[in-house]
């Protein structure tokens, strides 16, 4: 027999570093396939498998959620950005693709939350880990006793830094254990993370309002999930994100990590802030926790009854002295699995 | 325990205490040669000097006295570390392989010079460069692996490792001063003392961390202190601290008082003169000296200050590496009891030596917090271990790699490293088929570094994964001699670039590991799987071909049937003589190549043959023709004697003033 070699490129195995991050994966030999999530054998997340869950009335108002009603909760601020946190229902209009729909639930109460904290523990975090904690602490000790908090230190793989059987907790001292890590190795699969994390909030989680707090640097580092993708869970799962950009040393990629982490943010209500510096880092983590607290929840029962999976495109207006203007979640696919 | 029992544990402990004190016929491995602290045993080193700083070896358990919070503790384990001096570095299989890299097994002294250039004024920097230039040229040894590492410029201790000195010489080369960034969130030398200890932790042995520093900063905790010491101590590294200013300025105001003057001047100008401080401003300075004292005092290294001498300050805390002693006793389950939910107790040592006339030096505490920092760090998937061993100073040995980087210019596309990876056949898995073929799946990443890459930095990583089917002959040629694997990764900027490379067999399709786990998970939850990895560095230089108007690259030697590096295919057979591996017999016929680039025809081309650092041939002019690969032939010496060689092309202007550009390849003759 002749000798023979053949080769060829494994297509079916792709490679799973994105293509933009902190190290970005370039082929010689073949376009990068898309990678949906769930490849390789991956099971999907709860999430996504449907089926409602009842909410138990010791645990706090509750904003029935369902394929009917969608919750929006909702920051108002003025031309100052000041909260403006005294409007009456009257003073909102809400839009469902250009069309006001009435309003079915409005409030404005300090309702208890579970908040996740989501940290970077990247080697890109090397000179940031130390902001990060400080705004992290600052987070829980401004959080209630009601409140339900964990901890996701992430890099290749995330963390959830709590003991064992414990999903949550408002326990101070087992928060600073688990932020105090030492880490800042790997790389960031910060999409992975935040989807695993949403995850967690919406299964786990005995509060209606949940919330995630995003301290990175914006690179992802390879995820398995796509930018779309997860933009679309976060939509879907009515979790409110937050980003803190920590976007030093990160060079010509600034801008990529900042478009990343709005994106991400502002697809749920939330909003992703930039500190440069000690100081704008303490007016970030006092602004996300007073926003968290000061937040209007409107609920309304979309009039278009068709749910073919579609994007629903949300706009609350405020009106009232100062010109206020309102925030909330960009929109929701109208599926028959959406939760909220 | 029954009594014959415990005589029998006795008797043993005895016996190796005994064996551990008298030179070992097998010395304990790096590994074993850390510090712990658990439940079972506290493991601590001591260095041991006399009146002249000499380090004493030949004491035994009953020469020390250790007390824990005041209560004495009985030496249950005693062992005289020293480090094994090793003639050179020679690679084994699967090592170096040129790449200023070590197998942990060839490690001797892992040194980390700190260069806290944040805050140093531009003199001591000066001094300190030249200083450490010097330390590299005389005072490293064969089996050292020492980086260089700025507060200014990260804290890539991790990627910066090498045995190579020249690569370091190049990284210090390209060490400038500059004043510290405007917006910085920490403050610079304790998040980086901190990564860079975070960095060591994984190496074998006791590590030294030569911080030189012109000051402390005034707002570090003592809290801070302790932890960053006891990290230190848990990952077996030991900081040695140098004040940069050199000779102290101290003393008592005279009456022409001069106002501050920095021992910088001193350096420069006075030689050694000490300039009259006021009171006000000796306290300050000897207060400044604080945290480096506490730093070094607490990891049971050395302070060395007022004194201008920092290449042998340097020599010197290097040198403390040579011998130490650990030290264990059982603590007591007492001293890690406690609450969980309260940070752990912090317990003090002291340790003192009977014997008169010698000093002990030893950390002076550890909090009660079980365990050390891992040698071994969670690796779960593939990909994530591949990313790890692509970024390590240390070689993946697994699987023996051999890496050939060669620069290369494309008009078009601009420049390029095209490596050829060599993978040696007993790391490959070839999978039978049953019709006399195996299978065989690869995957190779490859990434280019600047020298002043830090882990804080992106990186792009380029990389394929091939599925080879080899047959018949094929089969038993790779069997026999394994493959090679090309890899091109473009490149943005010219300078020197660090090309890294990694390689591991893939599983068959659908059997790959996941790369994120499905769920969130809770450390130790999961089982690591350590895959085979081999991964192979290279410092290639890449020319600016536009503005120096010419550059060399593709710099290739092969036997004349070898394929040229010029095929670009996926990956082929090891040829007989082939460019990825260059080992050639006296008196064989080679084939070199090369390619000029840049429109400057007037171009004088020579190569060259050295050996141990002598021309052995010069060629003729060489008729060279830019853009296009030349190629030639030259024969061995037929005496040529066994050994490493290195082959060259140097071109320079035929007419005026230019500079003189050159490619060097290394090559072996076997016999």
């Amino acid at each position: 027999m002749g000798a023979t070699i053949a080769s060829k490129a494994v297509g079916a195995l792709v490679f799973l570093l994105a293509a933009a991050g902190p190290v970005r994966a370039q082929s010689n030999d073949s376009p990068r396939a898309p990678v949906a999530p769930g490849a390789q054998g991956r099971p999907m997340s709860g999430l996504w498998q449907g089926g409602s869950r009842t909410a138990r009335l010791e645990d706090g108002p509750v904003f029935r959620a369902d394929a009917r009603r969608v919750v929006c909760y909702t920051t108002v601020r003025d031309r100052k950005q000041r909260a403006v946190h005294d409007l009456p229902q009257s003073a909102f209009t809400v839009y469902e693709d250009g069309r006001a729909q009435p309003i079915r639930m409005f409030g404005r109460e300090d309702a208890p939350v579970s908040l996740g904290l989501v940290i970077d523990n990247s080697r890109l975090m090397t000179y940031k880990r130390a902001s990060a904690v400080t705004a992290s602490l600052a987070l829980v000790r401004a959080s209630k006793p009601d409140d339900e908090v964990f901890v996701v230190n992430f890099r290749n793989e995330a963390y959830l830094d709590l003991p064992a059987h414990v999903d949550f907790t408002s326990d101070i001292g087992e928060m600073e254990k688990a932020l105090a890590r030492l880490d800042a190795r790997g790389e960031p699969l910060i999409r992975d993370a935040v989807r695993l994390s949403i995850q967690h909030l919406v299964e786990k989680s005995r509060r209606e309002k949940k919330v995630l707090v995003v301290i990175t640097t914006g690179l992802d580092g390879g995820s398995l999930s796509t930018a779309e993708e997860l933009n679309r869970l976060a939509r879907q799962s009515g979790v409110l994100i937050y980003a803190i950009g920590l976007l030093e040393h990160l060079a010509c990629r600034t801008g990529e990590a900042r478009r990343a982490l709005e994106a991400l943010a502002e697809a749920t209500g939330g909003e992703a802030f930039f500190p440069k510096n000690l100081s704008e880092m303490e007016a970030t983590w006092r602004r996300i926790a007073r926003d968290i607290r000061e937040q209007y929840v409107i609920a309304y029962a979309p009039s278009g009854e068709r749910l073919d999976g579609g994007f629903r495109r949300i706009s609350i207006q405020a009106a009232g002295p100062g010109q206020p203007l309102a925030r909330t979640r960009s929109g929701y696919y109208a599926s028959p699995e959406v939760a909220r | 325990m029954k009594p014959l029992t415990r005589a029998a544990l006795g008797l043993a402990l005895l016996l190796g205490r005994a064996a551990s004190q008298t030179a070992p016929a097998n010395p304990p491995s790096n590994e074993d040669l850390v510090l712990r602290f658990d439940v079972d045993l506290v493991q601590i080193d001591a260095v041991v000097t006399d009146q002249k700083g000499n380090h004493v070896a030949g004491l035994s358990a009953d020469d020390f006295e250790v007390r824990q919070d005041g209560q004495p503790q009985r030496i249950k384990h005693l062992t005289y570390v020293s480090p094994q001096r090793v003639s050179t570095a020679e690679p084994g299989p699967g090592g170096n392989g040129g790449s200023g890299q070590l197998r942990r097994d060839q490690v001797r002294r892992t040194i980390v010079l700190l260069l806290d250039d944040m805050r140093m004024e531009f003199a001591d920097f000066v001094y300190a460069q030249r200083a450490l230039t010097r330390f590299i040229d005389h005072g490293l040894q064969p089996g050292d692996l020492a980086a260089v590492v700025r507060t200014s410029g990260g804290s890539g201790v991790a990627q910066q490792l090498s045995a190579d000195p020249e690569f370091l010489r190049a990284v210090l080369r390209r060490t400038v001063w500059r004043p510290p960034p405007p917006a910085y969130f920490d403050d610079a030398l304790q998040p980086v003392l901190t990564q860079v200890v975070w960095g060591l932790r994984e190496f074998p042995g006791r590590k030294s961390v030569i911080l030189i520093s012109p000051s402390s900063p005034g707002h570090w905790d003592w809290d801070v202190i302790q932890r960053i010491t006891d990290f230190a101590s848990r990952s077996s590294v030991t900081i040695q601290t140098i004040d940069a200013r050199g000779l102290a300025p101290v003393g008592l105001p005279d009456a022409s008082d001069r106002g501050p003057r920095t021992s910088a001047d001193a350096a420069r100008f006075g030689g050694g003169v000490a300039l009259p401080l006021s009171v006000m401003q000796a306290n300050q300075y000897v207060t400044s000296q604080v945290v480096l004292r506490e730093l070094a005092d607490m990891t049971a290294g050395l302070f060395q200050h007022d004194n201008n001498g920092i290449f042998e300050q340097v020599s010197k805390a290097a040198d403390d590496a040579e011998g130490y002693y650990l030290i264990g006793w059982y603590p007591g389950s007492g001293a890690f009891a406690g609450d969980p939910h309260q940070p752990p107790a912090y317990h003090n040592l002291q340790v003192t030596v009977k014997r008169r006339g010698l000093t002990v030096r030893t950390r002076h505490g550890y909090y009660a917090a079980a365990g050390t920092n891992p040698a071994s760090v969670e690796r779960f998937s593939p990909q994530a271990q591949m990313q790890e061993a692509l970024f390590s100073p240390f070689l993946s040995g697994d699987i023996g790699v051999r890496l050939t980087p060669s620069f290369g210019y494309d008009p078009k596309l601009g420049a390029y490293v095209k490596s050829l990876l060599h993978i040696q056949p007993a790391g490959i898995e070839f999978h039978p088929q049953g019709n006399a073929c195996d299978i065989v799946r690869l995957e190779v990443l490859a990434s280019a570094l600047p020298l002043n890459w830090s882990a804080a930095q992106n990186a792009d990583v380029h990389w394929r994964r091939d599925e080879l089917q080899v047959c018949g002959a094929a089969r038993d040629r790779a069997l026999r001699d394994g493959l090679v694997a090309v890899i091109r990764t473009p490149i943005e900027r010219p300078g020197s670039v660090q090309m890294r490379a990694a390689v591991r067999n893939m599983a068959p399709d659908g059997q790959e590991a996941p790369a994120v786990a499905a769920s969130l998970v809770r450390r130790g939850d999961l089982t690591p799987v350590h895959i085979p990895i081999g991964s192979a560095a290279a410092v290639v230089e890449i020319p600016d071909v536009a503005k120096a108007g010419f550059a060399l690259g593709g710099v290739s030697l092969r036997s004349p049937g070898a394929p040229s590096i010029g095929v670009d295919i996926i990956a082929r057979l090891t040829a007989e003589g082939d460019p990825a591996t260059r080992q050639f017999h006296p008196g064989a016929p080679l084939t070199y190549e090369f390619e000029l680039f840049g429109r400057d025809a007037s171009v004088e081309t020579r190569f060259q043959v050295t050996h141990e650092g002598k021309a052995v041939y010069t060629s003729e002019p060489l008729d060279v023709k830019p853009g296009s690969l030349f190629s030639g032939n030259y024969r061995l010496d037929a005496a040529a004697e066994p050994g490493k060689y290195l082959f060259g092309v140097v071109a320079k202007p035929a007419r005026g003033q230019g500079h003189t550009v050159a490619q060097w390849i290394d090559f072996e003759v076997v016999p």
